[in-house]
């Protein structure tokens, strides 16, 4: 059979099946079923369940209004303003509490101040290096919690699970002993000139945080490789998280992400001077 | 007989065209569900824009109206205490903060610089004899403070540095070890035999190159050694 022939069976195939398809009313009720059943399933573990239960994943309890029984409307607003203020120095307590508790571990930790747009890495409660916040993205998810929720989401320090980075924490080079002073002098001697290349690297903590930090700067050209297998590695982490739960029958843990810029510089030291699992504490009023 | 095949026949054209119909209908369910998997996090950042704010008055159920006040300047009172405990941290007398990434430090006390400039430390470079001998110079991470220091020191050449050359290793109190003038005029002790020194390579400063130890120009090291006593810290990161 000629090549032509095939391509003209197969057109007349496709247009038999079309026209059956249009006719048919139980084919058409399938297909659409079957068609949706699974995205329709896909939305509502992996978004709107996430999105509508974003106060119960973080709850701490009662967080319903109480009745203020015998007091006229405006003392009522005046109190709620107190408690307001009370909640707001609360949360100051807190992040207080968690950098006094990170101060008593000997290796560096982060301290992230979204309000004055800072991040700095401390060890035992002196500023190492402090970074200004070019750029502060801040998940729409952190919108919906309250403030009794946002107290005891800050509560504890969050601590480093993973990481991903498109530069390695260090990188050692190995040098084999020579065996005289010959082969010593053939060694090379020339010191690594200093790493110049894009940084970018994201921190997975408990309590379902994630921080992600990039450099001001542009990449360069040739990084792009890199830089969209850094990508497709944060991805890969989202995706299979959320496929593992869609296949377990449950709903993705819902995640609170913070995206930060700072300098390139800023960036390597930072992420250079953590350790693996590095402690965060977090002010974000 | 010729009904039953047509019926047959009818059946199988059916069948054959339900199961392609279910193949394309699942394939391009499966496509659009990942295309949601891959896209949930953008995709529920538009869905949470829906879900209401929901009012907080917790508070209220833990302390009640007429203590609010009282409760209030507690909690002004545990922050202010805090912030207190956390400034005095922070060293009154000057210490050294030293950034191994870019190599540079910076001499500070409370939060005022003292002077700042670059320095040298470790390589990351692993050396190795054999299977059982191995060296890593990196300099050591964390705070860490000033033992002992001394002007004009000598440096007592450990194996390495008579391995690193590919010469024999002579005895502990060979004459050969002890060199004078490499470590420039003074050094600082910090743990482990790692110091913080002067250099003869001036012009490596800047750069990953020592075994460990700290390396700082001359002028540098001159203020840092007047200013660090024993017991002052030294933050390394």
């Amino acid at each position: 059979m000629r090549p032509s022939a095939i391509i003209k069976r197969v057109l007349k195939e496709i247009y038999h099946f079309l026209s059956w398809f249009s006719r048919s009313k139980p084919a058409m009720i399938l297909a659409i079923v079957l068609f949706l059943l699974l995205p329709v399933y896909v939305f509502y573990l992996a978004i709107v369940v996430p999105a509508s239960s974003c106060d119960s994943d973080f709850a701490t309890g009662d967080t319903t209004l109480i009745e203020l029984p015998g007091i006229d409307p405006d003392s009522s607003q005046g109190i709620l303003e107190t408690v307001k203020a009370i909640g707001n120095l609360e949360l100051e307590k807190a992040y207080l509490a968690n950098l006094l508790e990170l101060s008593q571990q000997d290796s560096a930790y982060l301290y992230l101040n979204l309000s004055d747009s800072l991040l700095n890495m401390e060890v035992q409660g002196v500023t190492m290096r402090s970074c200004t916040l070019t750029d502060i993205r801040v998940t729409r998810r952190l919108r919906c919690l309250n403030q009794s929720q946002l107290l005891n989401w800050v509560s504890t320090p969050f601590m480093g699970q993973a990481d991903l980075s498109t530069i390695p924490k260090i990188r050692y080079v190995v040098k084999e002993a020579p065996k005289d002073t010959n082969e010593a002098a053939l060694q090379s001697a020339k010191p690594i000139p200093p790493d110049s290349s894009s940084v970018y690297f994201t921190l997975y903590f408990d309590k379902h945080l994630t921080i992600e930090v990039g450099q001001n700067e542009e990449p360069y050209d040739e990084e792009e490789e890199i830089i969209d297998i850094y990508q497709e590695g944060i991805q890969s982490v989202i995706r299979s998280e959320t496929m593992r739960a869609i296949l377990h029958g449950s709903s993705p843990e819902p995640q609170i992400l913070i995206r930060l810029q700072v300098s390139k510089a800023d960036a390597r030291a930072i992420y250079r001077g953590l350790p693996v699992h590095p402690g965060l504490a977090l002010k974000l009023q | 007989m010729e009904e039953k095949e047509l019926k047959t026949g009818f059946w199988r054209v059916n069948m054959i065209r339900y199961s392609v119909l279910i193949l394309i209908a699942i394939s391009l369910s499966l496509f659009f569900s990942l295309i949601l998997i891959r896209r949930a996090g953008s995709i529920g950042e538009v869905v949470v824009r829906l879900v209401p704010l929901s009012e907080d008055a917790s508070l209220l159920g833990r302390v009640p109206v007429n203590k609010l006040p009282a409760y209030q300047a507690s909690v002004e009172k545990d922050v202010q205490l805090m912030q207190r405990k956390l400034g005095n941290l922070v060293p009154n007398q000057p210490y050294l903060v030293v950034n191994t990434t870019h190599n540079t430090f910076r001499l500070m006390q409370s939060d005022k610089v003292l002077r700042e400039g670059i320095c040298s430390t470790g390589s990351y470079t692993i050396l190795t004899r054999g299977d059982d001998q191995k060296w890593v110079f990196e300099t050591p991470r964390g705070m860490m403070k000033v033992r002992n220091k001394q002007a004009n020191p000598v440096w007592v050449r450990p194996d390495w540095a008579f391995i690193e050359e590919g010469l024999p290793v002579p005895s502990p109190r060979h004459p050969s070890r002890y060199e004078y003038g490499t470590l420039g005029d003074y050094k600082l002790e910090l743990k482990d035999g790692y110091l913080i020194h002067g250099t003869l390579y001036k012009r490596f400063l800047g750069m990953a190159v020592t075994h460990g130890c700290v390396r700082l120009g001359d002028d540098d090291l001159k203020v840092v050694y007047m200013n660090l006593k024993p017991g002052s810290k030294v933050f390394i990161y």
